[in-house]
């Protein structure tokens, strides 16, 4: 090809040259923008451009090697390699689409990697796509991982149902305003408008926040208002409102509001729980009437947080407590009139401040055993489970130390409390459950109402406990009970020196000299026969 | 298929007298016993103590240690052939050029059967030193997830060596292209979506190993990737030996 007697064959590998750069920038400029944009295009015409242009500078030659021998038999070649390329790509295709339970088997003992069927249930009748946002700093890269993994046993469920990222709330502090974030290593799931936040990350979590995906209606609970019960929303003094609890609930669609019993001759009929906590007063026995009529109803359900009798009314009070002696004889849960009192396992120089971290197994407690939750100033709970009909499963107890302190003066003793014959010894209880096998009502009692006031809830688990608490009673527990797959825990048996050094020298000395010295025969040997 | 059973024979027994394969197998037993040793001493120390993880502690490194020590020992499979000039007399006998890149391919893999199934003192010591021992179904898939990558790696060394006479250009080659394959989920980074990122995730090499065979998860899908990628690198090297005849 000629232009106005310039021999255009000389710019064909030139042609050439462009047109490789243009493809490489075009792939390079691709993977640093990961978008098609201008840049890219401009890059991927001009690379194609300078290939045509090539042809056409020299059609000849093209031509030539075309008809070669190499070409039928490069072309050849090429296909083949193409369609296995193609068979492959169809085949990975098709079985990275199988379901995971017929794609995978998990070997482990007591099968640890896999989710439990029910989760895999719930994550495929998810409606719609469901979005994971984790906000962890790189304090939490640990549990971020473990978060991560779990996200990803669900994604392998569906991969394009889950899609899910981490922020950093300290370099993108204006993401994590945007979720209120208030708390590091927090997970938001989302899914249509729909937004809920998981604070300790686990399975049962994500796959109980799934869960309330699948079911839109917003459940009803009911506060009891009136004899200074703590207020829902955020008030000035922290110690006497439960807002950070209640922003959760609602999170998890319920709709909290309030009840005077004064005002009402019965719990409405939506309730799907009534959380009675901490009256400053005794409730009335017709309040009392009220709640009790209320839990004759199958799958009714109530919390109930109780101070110590000295916390609200004063060292001296002496009045009947109607509610108290209700759960006494219906429920079988006795809230004693006394203070625990923990010198041992309590936030230092405060002994009434009690850490607690021994639990019963419970679906409110399950996912709590490496956590420990704060009481400040509670009372001991008593139970029996020889009630008919009833089953009672202690929630949370102290520190074998401590004691129910009664003699309450004694609090204001310069040489401090101590254990005397009249109080309860530790360990104490300090939650319980209890449900009603034949009606299925259920009930929740705490010892005090301040581990989830807003001053603590974001103390500790001290939210997850009383969330978990209102779950339980509103059989929000589907997917609270996955099953439990608990292996075996494994630990190194006490190694002692000779076994060290044996084990040292075996893998570090003798495997590896064994190795060289049979190396060394080999090469001897060899150099003999040469 | 007997060519090739021959091949793999005399190229197995030819690995037992290769100084490369006993400097390969001395290397990987010193470094996975310090690395063996390591773990077991800071495991019974209280700030590092958890639960022995004796799987990783063996086959994170031994996977590691595979990206480099692999093309050690492919380099020569072919190459070697192709310097002394034997591959053009081999090509003359009645043999297939796949029987003669599979019976490469099988020797590789045998042999690294051999330094498996050495490697199981590290398990015989870990369930020893273990309460209540080791679980032996986590195990058995690592071993298995394993051979199947190291399949995987000996066949991209059976490809690279195919394309050159010069060992040290194939070691490096395939060095290049299983480090690729190691690295290519940088470019995917967790949590990011689309369809990009799914296949740049999808073929991480190390990901199949780590996400699902070294914890105990046999996966179908990670089972069908490396047996993929082995058949076609060893598709490849069939065809650059088969291009000799016409090139």
């Amino acid at each position: 090809m000629k232009l106005q007697n310039v021999d255009l064959k000389q710019f064909a590998p030139w042609a050439v040259i462009v047109g490789v750069l243009g493809l490489v920038a075009a792939g390079v400029l691709w993977l640093l923008y990961r978008q098609f944009n201008a840049a890219v295009q401009i890059s991927l015409i001009v690379g194609l451009l300078a290939f045509v242009a090539a042809i056409l500078f020299r059609p000849g030659a093209v031509s030539t090697w075309a008809q070669g021998r190499q070409a039928r038999y490069g072309a050849n070649t090429a296909l083949m390699i193409v369609a296995l390329i193609g068979i492959l790509v169809l085949l990975n295709y098709i079985v990275a689409r199988l379901p995971i339970e017929a794609r995978q088997r998990d070997l482990s003992e007591g099968s640890v990697n896999t989710l439990p069927q029910e989760a895999i249930d719930v994550m495929k009748a998810v409606p719609g796509t469901v979005r994971a946002v984790g906000f962890y700093t790189s304090r939490m890269a640990s549990t971020q991982e473990s978060t991560r993994q779990m996200l990803e046993k669900f994604r392998a469920v569906d991969p394009d149902k889950l899609s899910y990222e981490f922020v950093d709330p300290e370099t993108n502090p204006v993401r994590a305003r945007e979720y209120g974030v208030s708390r590091d290593g927090t997970l938001f799931l989302e899914s249509g408008t729909r937004r809920e936040e998981i604070r300790i990350v686990s399975e049962a979590e994500i796959a109980s926040a799934l869960v309330r995906f699948t079911q839109p209606e917003q459940r009803v609970i009911y506060f009891t208002a009136g004899r200074g019960e703590k207020g829902l929303e955020a008030g000035q003094q922290q110690e006497t409102s439960m807002s950070v609890v209640v922003e959760l609930l609602k999170k998890q669609n319920y709709d909290v509001r309030p009840l005077n019993l004064q005002l009402t001759d019965t719990v409405p009929s939506d309730a799907r729980a009534l959380i009675v906590a901490g009256p400053q007063q005794p409730l009335p026995q017709a309040d009392v009437d009220k709640i009790a009529q209320y839990l004759t109803r199958e799958r009714a359900s109530l919390v109930a947080l109780l101070d110590p009798t000295a916390q609200t009314q004063g060292a001296n009070a002496t009045g009947p407590d109607p509610l108290a002696d209700y759960l006494s004889a219906n429920w079988g849960v006795t809230v004693r009139d006394d203070v625990v009192i923990d010198l041992e396992r309590s936030i230092q120089g405060q002994p009434l401040w009690i850490v607690a971290n021994r639990y019963g197994s419970s679906p409110i407690t399950d996912r709590l055993q490496n956590f420990a939750t704060f009481f400040p100033i509670a009372r001991s709970l008593e139970y029996t489970t020889t009630v008919p009909n009833l089953s009672t499963t202690m929630l949370v107890e102290t520190g074998g130390q401590a004691w129910g302190e009664t003699d309450i003066a004694s609090l204001d003793d310069p040489s401090g409390p101590a254990s005397d014959a009249g109080d309860a010894t530790g360990p104490l209880v300090v939650g319980v459950a209890v449900e009603n096998t034949q009606t299925k009502a259920r009930v929740v009692v705490f010892g005090d109402s301040d581990f989830a006031a807003d001053i603590v809830a974001n103390e500790f688990a001290n939210s997850s406990l009383f969330v978990n608490s209102v779950n339980w009673a509103t059989r929000d527990d589907t997917l609270i009970n996955l099953t439990q797959r608990t292996p075996p825990s494994r630990s190194l048996r006490v190694i002692d020196a000779l076994t060290g050094n044996m084990i040292l020298f075996v893998t570090v000395l003798a495997l590896p000299a064994l190795v060289l010295i049979a190396g060394g025969i080999v090469w001897f040997q060899r150099r003999r026969h040469v | 298929m007997r060519n090739a059973w021959t091949i793999a024979k005399r190229e197995f027994n030819h690995y037992f007298v290769s100084p490369v394969a006993y400097a390969v197998a001395f290397t990987l037993f010193l470094v996975l016993g310090i690395i063996f040793n390591f773990n077991v001493a800071t495991s019974t120390i209280g700030f590092f103590g958890g639960p022995p993880q004796v799987t990783q502690w063996v086959f994170g490194p031994f996977v590691t240690l595979m990206l480099f020590l692999t093309p050690g020992l492919t380099m020569r499979l072919l190459a070697e052939e192709q310097r002394t000039g034997t591959l053009e007399l081999l090509l003359t006998a009645p043999i297939k050029e796949w029987e003669l890149v599979t019976g490469k391919w099988l020797a590789a893999v045998a042999f690294m059967c051999v330094i498996l199934f050495i490697s199981a003192i590290y398990f015989v010591i870990g369930n020893a030193i273990t309460d209540p021992g080791l679980d032996w179904g986590v195990v058995g898939s690592a071993y298995l997830g394993f051979l199947l990558l190291v399949a995987a790696l000996m066949a991209i060394g059976v490809f690279t060596s195919s394309l050159f006479a010069n060992q040290i250009a194939a070691f490096f080659a395939t060095f290049a292209i299983s480090l690729g394959l190691w690295l290519v989920g940088l470019f995917a980074p967790q949590g990011e979506t689309g369809i990009f990122a799914e296949v740049v995730r999808y073929l991480d090499i190390s990901g199949h190993y780590y996400d699902n065979f070294i914890r105990g998860v046999l996966d179908l899908s990670s089972t069908v990737y490396f047996v993929s990628v082995t058949v076609l690198f060893l598709f490849l090297a069939t065809r650059v030996v088969e291009s000799r005849r016409w090139r």
